[in-house]
C-alpha cells in the first residue's frame, strides 16, 4: 500500500536530518519538502524506491539570487514536490537521471532556458533552443540581483559590516581628536555589540533576504 | 530649570561626519547642567528609509536592542537627529501598541539574551532645549551676538512626528521659538514644511537636488536668509553636499553657498561659545559668513 503524503514527508525529515530544510505547500493537497542540494539525490531515491513515486515535471524559478528547482512527483495519484535551492553563482546541481532516466528531457529544457548545469546528465544537447544559443542565451535567466537597490548597497553593506551606515573618514577622526571628543562607543568599536546585531540579522533571516555573503562581507550582487 | 541626565543616541551622521554638532550639544547642555551619558554598544537606529523598507522585523529588533541599552543605562534616551527620532519613536510605539510585533521582537532579542524594554523614554534635542532648558533661559543667557543674523528655519519632516494630529506642529513651533530666543532673526520663506529632498536622493538624485533642494534654497535665498537652521544632521548633509552637487552638476549656485547650522550650534553661538571651540569650521559648507555676522 502506498504511503500517504504526510508519512512520506516524515520519512524525508527523519532520513535527511539537517538536510531537510523545511516543509510548505503549493496547494492544500500538494506538500513541498525543501531539501539541501547535497541531499537531492537521496531524497529522490527515497521517494522512488520506498514510495513508488513517479516523476512528473521539473519547475525552475529564477528569484534573482538563487534558482529554485521544484521536482513534482505523483504518488498514488497525489502530488508531492521536492524543492532545492541553487545559488546563481554556481548554477549547478546533480542530475537525477541516474535514479529517474526519464528526467533527462526536463533537465535539458531547464538547462536551455536557465543555463543551469546538471552534473551527470549524459545527453546535454540543446532540446528546445537553437544550437547556436548554447552558452550564449538563456531566455528565462534573469540578471543576478536581490532586493537591495544599487544606490542602497553601501548603506546596507556598511550596516552589516559595522552596525552603522557610515565609517569614519580620517579627516573626521582628526577633527574629533582636535575637538577632544570622547571615543565613539558604538558597534563600530565594540565587537561584542556588533556580534549581537549580526546574530539578530541571522535570526530574522535578514542576511538571506538581502543576499549577504558573510565570508566576503558584502552583498552577492 | 530641571536638572537632567540623558543617554545620548548620537546616531551615525553626527559622530562619523559632523562632530561639531556633538561638541556644541555637549557644551550647550553642560552649560545648563544637563549631563550626557554615552552608553556603550548602540548600533545604527536603524535608518527609517532603507532598513525599515527592506525588513521591518530586522528594523524593529535593532531599534529594540538600542532601547534595551538605553534602559540599562537608566537614563531617558535623547537624540539630535530627526531620522533616529523617527525610528526610535515608531519602534517604541510598535512595541507598546502592537502585541504581534512586540512578541516577534521579544523572541528575536531573547536569542541574544535580552528582553523587550519596559521603560522607553525618548526626547528630541529640540524638546530638551525647549522644555528642560527653556527659551527664557536661552534668551537670558544669550549674548545678543546673533542680532544681525537672518535665518531660515528648516524643521525637517520627522520633527512633525507626534502621537496625535493636534501635536504635529508642537516641536517645529518649539524650534522656531528656540531660534528666536538666540537673538537670530527668522525669515519667512513660505515653504518651511517642504522636505529638503534627502530621502529622495537615494532614489533619484536629480529629482532630489533640482526639484526639492534647489527650490527650497531659492526661496530661502530670495527671503534674504544668511543661513539655514536645521535640527537633523541628514538635512544638514543634504543642504551642504547638495549645494556642492547642484553647482558641480547643474551649475546652480547661491553666491558662495548658503551656510547651514544645527540648532545646538546656533544656541552655542548665542551663548558666546566661540565657533572654533565647537568646530564650526569643520562643516563641509561655508560658515565664514555666519562668523562675520557675529557681534
Amino acid at each position: 500500500m502506498a504511503l500517504d503524503q504526510i508519512e512520506i514527508i516524515n520519512i524525508l525529515r527523519s532520513e535527511l536530518a539537517d538536510n531537510f530544510v523545511s516543509e510548505s505547500k503549493i496547494s492544500p493537497n500538494n506538500p513541498v519538502a525543501h531539501v539541501a542540494k547535497s541531499a537531492l539525490l537521496d531524497a529522490v531515491k527515497l521517494l522512488v524506491e520506498r514510495s513508488e513515486a513517479r516523476f512528473c515535471m521539473l519547475t525552475s524559478v529564477d528569484n534573482g539570487l538563487d534558482f529554485e528547482l521544484i521536482y513534482h512527483f505523483s504518488i498514488g495519484g497525489r502530488i508531492l514536490s521536492l524543492k532545492t535551492t541553487v545559488p546563481k553563482e554556481l548554477s549547478e546541481l546533480p542530475s537525477i537521471t541516474d535514479v529517474v532516466p526519464g528526467a533527462a528531457s526536463a533537465e535539458r529544457e531547464v538547462c536551455d532556458l536557465f543555463k543551469i548545469n546538471f552534473q551527470g546528465l549524459s545527453d546535454s544537447r540543446p532540446l528546445i533552443v537553437p544550437y547556436e544559443w548554447r552558452d550564449k542565451k538563456a531566455p528565462l535567466r534573469k540578471p543576478m540581483g536581490g532586493i537591495v537597490a544599487q544606490y542602497q548597497k553601501p548603506t546596507v553593506e556598511t550596516m552589516m559590516q559595522h552596525g552603522q551606515v557610515f565609517t569614519m573618514p580620517s579627516s573626521v577622526k582628526a577633527n574629533r581628536e582636535n575637538l577632544q571628543l570622547p571615543e565613539v562607543k558604538t558597534t563600530m568599536t565594540r565587537p561584542e555589540a556588533l556580534r549581537e546585531l549580526q546574530e539578530i540579522a541571522r535570526e530574522v533571516k535578514f542576511d538571506s533576504l538581502i543576499g549577504y555573503d558573510w565570508q566576503k562581507r558584502r552583498l552577492r550582487y | 530649570m530641571k536638572s537632567k541626565e540623558y543617554s545620548m543616541f548620537w546616531g551615525c551622521w553626527v559622530p562619523m561626519r559632523q562632530p561639531s554638532i556633538e561638541v556644541a550639544c555637549r557644551k550647550v547642555l553642560g552649560r545648563f547642567g544637563i549631563e550626557i551619558r554615552d552608553a556603550e554598544g548602540f548600533s545604527c537606529c536603524p535608518d527609517p528609509v532603507v532598513t525599515e523598507r527592506l525588513q521591518r522585523e530586522m528594523w524593529l529588533a535593532l531599534a529594540a536592542r538600542n532601547l534595551v541599552i538605553a534602559e540599562k543605562a537608566g537614563k531617558p534616551l535623547a537624540t539630535v537627529c530627526n531620522g533616529c527620532y523617527e525610528t526610535l519613536f515608531e519602534a517604541i510605539d510598535a512595541l507598546e501598541t502592537d502585541a504581534v510585533q512586540r512578541e516577534k521582537a521579544a523572541t528575536t532579542l531573547s536569542r541574544i539574551g535580552l528582553a523587550v524594554p519596559q521603560r522607553m523614554d525618548l526626547r528630541h534635542i529640540v524638546e530638551i532645549l525647549f522644555e528642560d532648558i527653556g527659551v527664557e533661559n536661552i534668551e537670558k543667557l544669550s549674548s545678543k551676538r546673533l542680532r544681525r543674523l537672518k535665518v531660515a528655519v528648516h524643521p525637517g519632516c520627522h520633527l512633525y512626528r507626534s502621537h496625535t494630529r493636534d501635536k504635529t506642529q508642537e516641536k517645529p513651533k518649539m524650534l522656531e521659538q528656540i531660534v528666536s530666543a538666540t537673538g537670530a532673526k527668522p525669515v519667512d520663506y513660505g515653504i518651511m514644511r517642504f522636505c529638503c529632498g534627502y530621502p529622495h536622493r537615494v532614489v533619484e538624485e536629480e529629482f532630489s537636488l533640482k526639484m526639492m533642494l534647489a527650490r527650497k534654497l531659492q526661496r530661502i535665498w530670495d527671503a534674504g536668509a544668511d543661513c539655514v537652521v536645521v535640527c537633523c544632521p541628514a538635512c544638514n548633509i543634504q543642504f551642504e553636499f547638495g549645494q556642492l552637487e547642484l553647482k558641480r552638476r547643474y551649475n546652480i549656485a547661491f553666491d558662495s553657498g548658503i551656510p547651514i547650522v544645527h540648532v545646538v550650534e546656533l544656541v552655542a553661538l548665542s551663548l558666546g561659545i566661540k565657533p572654533e571651540e565647537f568646530g564650526l569650521q569643520t562643516h563641509r559648507g561655508p560658515t565664514s559668513s555666519i562668523v562675520s555676522k557675529l557681534e
